[in-house]
């Protein structure tokens, strides 16, 4: 009797629950929804080598265009609804939500500093590095369309039908004036312009820059004072005794990498990554090894997100690698050919951990050329 | 909202056990069996909220069915099995600039013959073929403001879109599974199939009451390989 009654109480209360989740949100917008661009376009080109001509303007019209969730089928998300400047340009959950709610198949990547660590808008149709967890794409302007037609992300299953859309609304017609002389919206265009302001999102004023800068690749030492005992600490650690470095090129090639990588997070994989592009057994499980710029940004980690916080990332290194197929060889005990345990002691690991934080770039986070320029004013 | 119902559906099942217990079974029922039967429940989630030795949250699971119910014969081992989830969501964000309202529903069912073989005292294992049929119920409305021009202008009005996408989909496949028993009437077990569906897929997309786009129909095809990462703790009775 008592458990019955027990029973009934639970139920009522997972009625509640259920009741209280199932609430309406306020749908309506009761503010005013305005534009903020300056008057003067913000300088997305640095000195960089070979700038096309208008790249302000082009990059003005892409930052509208990445940050406009008329790109999606439904208005619902734009490319920065899981791309988001405060994350360091990726996403806070492990999957993002796509155009109706439903989940993304991988973790959105960060993507500053998308094409390497020198502003380059060769880039933009030629390709240079692999793009995407499994490097499916090599130019930025094959990238843009990517996510716009994927029937989970942004679901327009045909690309060329959004010029059409786009110019109905009102806004577009000055900015693609001044990007290309004339209001006509062409896919072309859409794709130019956001991997032009997907090129621009460069992050470089990090203490680790600083620290780089007074670096001597003779010493292999930094002159520089900017870094406590214990991320001085980290810092050799991951660069000699873990050698991190060895695929997180941060010293050698500033950050940059091309390499797919097997970490052994699953015995069995449930993701081919790469191997689903090039269909080569040999490619199963890797994945393309990822920026670590504002690593301390964007969490979870790994391609499913599976880890919440750079502890846990560590900690697989440290203990948890699993025995798959295509192990990376540096994962792999060099006398046996197992799976390594690294071993890392904790004081180790909090030094690690503070040599990543030192990777962080508050100015690019809060860099209001690269925000959302859509604003609302109540 | 799943891990609720698992806890319930978990509870029930455990308090049902400890009534068992005290009941007396009358003469008349003291014949022997012919059938075992099974109800199980997946249990990942659960799992993963007590074991998480890894930190993992991804949702690498991918098998739908929240409970199951099988009936054997005690000699031949063949028998018939049933299984069904159901996962409802509800989400909304606004941020003044953009306002989204998302509802899913998804349903998965499925019923099959099995045939049951004892690999050892506490082992037993089994193969058979499913029928399948999944729906998913996809309503999403989103509200942007119609009249975003450079600078501050009056606020007019919002466009608000509503999209609407229901799939169905039949088919079927070979599944096995492998159980072992914890006690006389508890199991732990996990399974993996193969099912191949075919089906359709219907959206509409209404903005401001206009239907844009008329409801287009795709024959749509897959293969799902589940592999067998699913737990289920099986009561026997």
């Amino acid at each position: 009797m008592h458990v019955k009654k027990s029973i009934a109480i639970l139920m009522i209360l997972s009625l509640v629950l259920v009741v209280y989740s199932c609430k309406k949100n306020n749908d309506k917008l009761n503010g005013t929804v305005y534009l903020d661009l300056p008057a003067t376009p913000y300088n997305y080109a640095g000195t960089a080598f070979m700038a096309p001509p208008q790249v302000n303007q082009k990059a003005t019209l892409g930052r509208v265009l990445f940050y406009d969730t008329h790109l999606s089928l439904n208005n619902a998300i734009s490319c920065g609804s899981c791309h988001k400047q405060a994350e360091g340009f990726a996403d806070n959950v492990a999957l993002s939500v796509g155009y109706e709610g439903r989940l993304t198949k991988r973790n959105s990547k960060s993507i500053s500093n998308i094409t390497g660590d020198e502003l380059d808008f060769r880039s933009i149709d030629t390709g240079f590095l692999p793009l995407f967890w499994d490097g499916r794409e090599d130019a930025l302007m094959g990238l843009v369309s990517r996510p716009i037609t994927n029937h989970v992300e942004m679901g327009v299953s045909d690309f060329s039908v959004l010029p059409a859309k786009l110019s109905g609304l009102s806004y577009y017609s000055s900015l693609f004036s001044s990007a290309y002389g004339d209001p006509s919206i062409t896919t072309d265009r859409i794709s130019e312009c956001v991997a032009i302001f997907l090129a621009s999102i460069q992050s470089h004023s990090t203490r680790f820059d600083a620290f780089l800068q007074g670096f001597n690749p003779g010493t292999g030492q930094s002159s520089s004072t900017v870094y406590s005992p214990q991320e001085l600490q980290g810092y050799n650690l991951f660069t000699t005794k873990y050698h991190c470095e060895n695929c997180h090129h941060i010293v050698s090639n500033s950050y940059t990498t091309i390499d797919f990588k097997d970490i052994g997070l699953d015995k069995n994989y449930t993701d081919m990554g790469r191997g689903t592009i090039t269909g080569n057994p040999a490619d199963n499980g890797k994945f393309k090894v990822p920026s670590l710029r504002n690593v301390a940004l964007t969490a979870p980690y790994m391609h499913d997100g599976r880890y919440k916080t750079l502890g846990e990332v560590i900690d697989h290194y440290s203990k948890n690698i699993q025995p798959s197929t295509n192990l990376d060889i540096q994962l792999r005990d060099s006398t046996t050919g197992h799976a390594m345990s690294m071993n890392i002691a904790d004081n180790e690991k909090d030094a690690i951990i503070a040599f990543l934080n030192t990777f962080t770039d508050y100015q690019l986070v809060t860099d209001p050329k690269f925000s959302n320029p859509f604003k609302v004013k109540n | 909202m799943k891990k609720i119902t698992l806890g319930t559906l978990l509870l029930i099942g455990c308090s049902h056990f400890s009534m068992a217990q005290t009941e007396t079974m009358p003469p008349s029922e003291k014949k022997e069996k012919m059938v075992d039967q099974f109800i199980g429940v997946q249990v990942n989630d659960l799992l993963r909220q007590v074991f998480n030795f890894n930190g993992s949250t991804s949702p690498l699971n991918t098998n739908p069915y929240l409970l199951t119910y099988s009936i054997n014969s005690r000699t031949k081992g063949w028998g018939l099995r049933a299984g069904i989830g159901y996962n409802y969501s509800s989400t909304s964000s606004n941020d003044g600039i953009t306002s989204v309202t998302n509802n899913l529903n998804d349903l998965s069912a499925r019923v099959g013959i099995e045939k049951a073989c004892e690999l050892s005292g506490k082992w037993t294992a089994g193969f058979g073929l499913d029928l399948v049929y999944t729906s998913n119920d996809d309503h999403t409305v989103s509200t942007v403001s119609s009249n975003i021009t450079p600078g501050i202008t009056p606020f007019t009005g919002n466009d608000v879109t509503d999209t609407k996408t229901t799939s169905h989909s039949m088919g079927g496949g070979p599944q096995g599974w492998v159980r072992y028993s914890i006690s006389k009437r508890i199991l732990i077990g996990t399974e993996s199939s193969f099912y191949y569906t075919t089906g359709d897929q219907q959206q509409t997309i209404t903005i401001d009451g206009f239907t844009t786009s008329s409801p287009s129909s795709n024959g749509t095809k897959h293969g799902t390989f589940n592999t067998p990462i699913a737990v289920f703790l099986h009561v026997k009775f």
